[in-house]
């Protein structure tokens, strides 16, 4: 199908992430506030309506009847199969449950390691962002950790300022000098599996365990994608990916949002 | 002949002293004890260090009460930034020592369970256990009783069961001096029954050496008991029970209110300079002597639009028959 449908960058960006879900019916995923809510809750509509999504506050198979704007009030809770504590949903990752976490970034780069801490250097930062929630535990434990943000130089840098949650590639803290290596020599489990912006893609490759462009969204060119990223891309295996069909943007505008909460449109 | 726990909000904020660690209970914009944070402010303590989420309670920030956190998120959830808290730490004024959020769990799982540390494998890979991060020595020169902070917030070491040289990360016990948590239901002898998230309240209530529960009700003790299974956090850690209708306002409680939006905006937009949040916090704190003030200026309109509706605990935004 490719009907050339009208949709914002920001309901792209939903889609796209929605669609990462296909595989996963009857799995286990780890959902944050905002975007992430919004793709688990296409996928279950059109394809996995066996995705078991737990939410960070302790919610565990929760049933979204209305989209809620926090993780931590009864829009969540009511209808799950357990209401716990936060340390239970978030070990659910480290004990080996777990095949996806969804993840929003300030900073990101080609090893998908994460910023959401501070920008600037180590001794002297320049501000404080939101910090990592339960990122640091999804994302150094679940099979498939998928970063959600918006493409820009700003965001898509060489070396990430402080890395919350560690990438493919992360630094060893606890043996004096911060050295990276490669995250398994750690002991962390899975690792980033696709970044998913406003205008494609990034999925990292398995030998050198970098980013490369695997999809630009149709009408988007790949030199704009280049313009947006501060990290060398390759793209020599880029391809269009799929227009964003009249079912899935139903879905989305008169199913799971159609208040439009999130101002997706 | 049970002791008598029921007391005034103003005398049960009492017992909190200068330098003291507090934890709020609740999680982010969920059940917070924002009536007990009110009364913190008009107190005026000093050198407060809270634990966990810094977000509502901003405005302790902007107060000159909170100076430290430990903890894993310093934001206001869809709000936006915390406004107060980036003057504070632009200013010096504040110490914010980032941890893991299962680490925060775990922090306090340790005092509760009376271990001295726990291993915890949640932030390996991550610059959380970065040593140059590491802000203990400025949060203990800030508690009054400093021995409570360990000396370092993360020790590396190598796992003693195994052979293979598994490095393990040590996080050592946090006690809080105080922990406030705001409940639906309590019984007057301080059983506690949690709608909603448990956050980490259970674990701050068997690690804090004095927990505060303020309330929407208080029923009688047999009416929870009848279904003890239910309960949450038992009478023998309980000190204080105090009656503070819709004392989580503006954030939600599950099974009865939801988040007032506006007021959350609002705040958001005020606090982003100083001579605006000295405003607000004259109208919404300081100007208003108690909760029964507070929940006349926020008027009944407002209370009725916010108010849950049964079986969902939340107030429907569509049709009923929808979510049913």
């Amino acid at each position: 199908m490719s009907e050339n449908l009208q949709s914002s960058a920001q309901e792209k960006m939903v889609i796209y992430a929605a669609r990462q879900l296909k595989p996963f019916d009857n799995k286990q995923a780890l959902i944050g506030i905002g975007l992430p809510v919004l793709a688990s809750q296409i996928a279950k509509h059109l394809w996995c309506s066996g995705l078991k999504t737990i939410i960070e506050n302790g919610s565990f198979d929760a049933a979204i009847a209305e989209l809620p704007f926090s993780l931590f009030g009864g829009r969540i809770s009511y209808g799950c199969s357990a209401q716990l504590d936060n340390g239970f949903a978030l070990s659910g990752a480290r004990r080996g449950r777990v095949e996806i976490g969804f993840l929003g970034a300030a900073q990101v780069d080609k090893y998908g390691n994460i910023n959401t801490t501070q920008i600037g250097p180590i001794d002297n930062p320049k501000f404080r962002i939101a910090g990592s929630g339960g990122a640091v535990d999804i994302g150094c434990y679940c099979s498939n950790t998928f970063i959600v943000c918006a493409q820009s130089k700003r965001t898509f840098v060489e070396q990430v300022d402080y890395v919350t949650t560690p990438g493919w590639v992360a630094p060893d803290n606890t043996k004096g000098e911060r050295k990276w290596v490669p995250r398994e020599t750690l002991g962390l489990t899975g690792g980033p599996a696709a970044i998913i912006t406003n205008l494609g893609i990034m999925k990292f490759d398995d030998k050198t365990k970098e980013a490369y462009l695997d999809e630009y969204y149709p009408g988007v060119a790949i030199e704009q994608i280049l313009d947006n990223t501060g990290f060398k891309l390759d793209v020599s295996r880029a391809k269009e990916a799929e227009w964003i069909t009249g079912e899935e943007l139903t879905v989305l505008r008169t199913k799971v949002d159609p208040l439009n909460i999130y101002k997706t449109r | 002949m049970a002791a008598n726990k029921i007391v005034s909000l103003k005398d049960a904020m009492s017992i909190i002293q200068d330098g003291d660690i507090v934890f709020f209970g609740g999680i982010v914009d969920g059940r917070r004890p924002v009536a007990a944070m009110r009364e913190v402010a008009r107190q005026q303590k000093k050198n407060l260090i809270t634990l966990s989420f810094l977000s509502v309670e901003d405005f302790l920030v902007g107060t000159g009460c909170i100076r430290g956190i430990r903890g894993c998120y310093t934001h206001l959830g869809v709000f936006g930034k915390a406004p107060c808290l980036h003057r504070a730490l632009a200013k010096n004024e504040l110490v914010v020592d980032e941890f893991g959020h299962v680490d925060c769990q775990l922090q306090l799982m340790a005092p509760a369970l009376g271990l001295p540390y726990v291993a915890s494998p949640y932030c390996i890979g991550s610059d959380i256990i970065n040593p140059n991060y590491d802000f203990s020595e400025e949060l203990r020169s800030l508690a009054r009783d400093p021995e409570r902070i360990g000396a370092k917030k993360y020790i590396f070491t190598e796992n003693p069961f195994s052979q293979e040289h598994e490095t393990v990360v040590l996080v050592p016990a946090l006690r809080p001096n105080v922990a406030v948590i705001h409940v639906g239901k309590v019984g007057s002898e301080g059983t506690v029954r949690i709608e909603g998230t448990q956050g980490l309240d259970i674990y701050a209530a068997f690690a804090a050496d004095k927990v505060i529960i303020t309330a929407e009700e208080i029923v009688p003790e047999s009416y929870l008991r009848r279904d003890p299974n239910r309960n949450n956090i038992p009478t023998t850690q309980v000190d204080m029970i105090v009656h503070v209708p819709w004392g989580a306002h503006p954030t939600a409680l599950p099974g009865y209110y939801d988040m007032d939006m506006e007021a959350l905006f609002a705040y958001q937009k005020a606090a982003r300079t100083e001579e605006d949040f000295a405003k607000w916090s004259d109208e919404w704190i300081f100007g208003l002597p108690d909760n029964n003030a507070y929940l006349a200026k926020i008027g009944a309109a407002k209370i009725m639009q916010l108010k849950a509706v049964e079986p969902f605990g939340f107030k429907p935004r569509t049709s009923i028959e929808q979510l049913a």
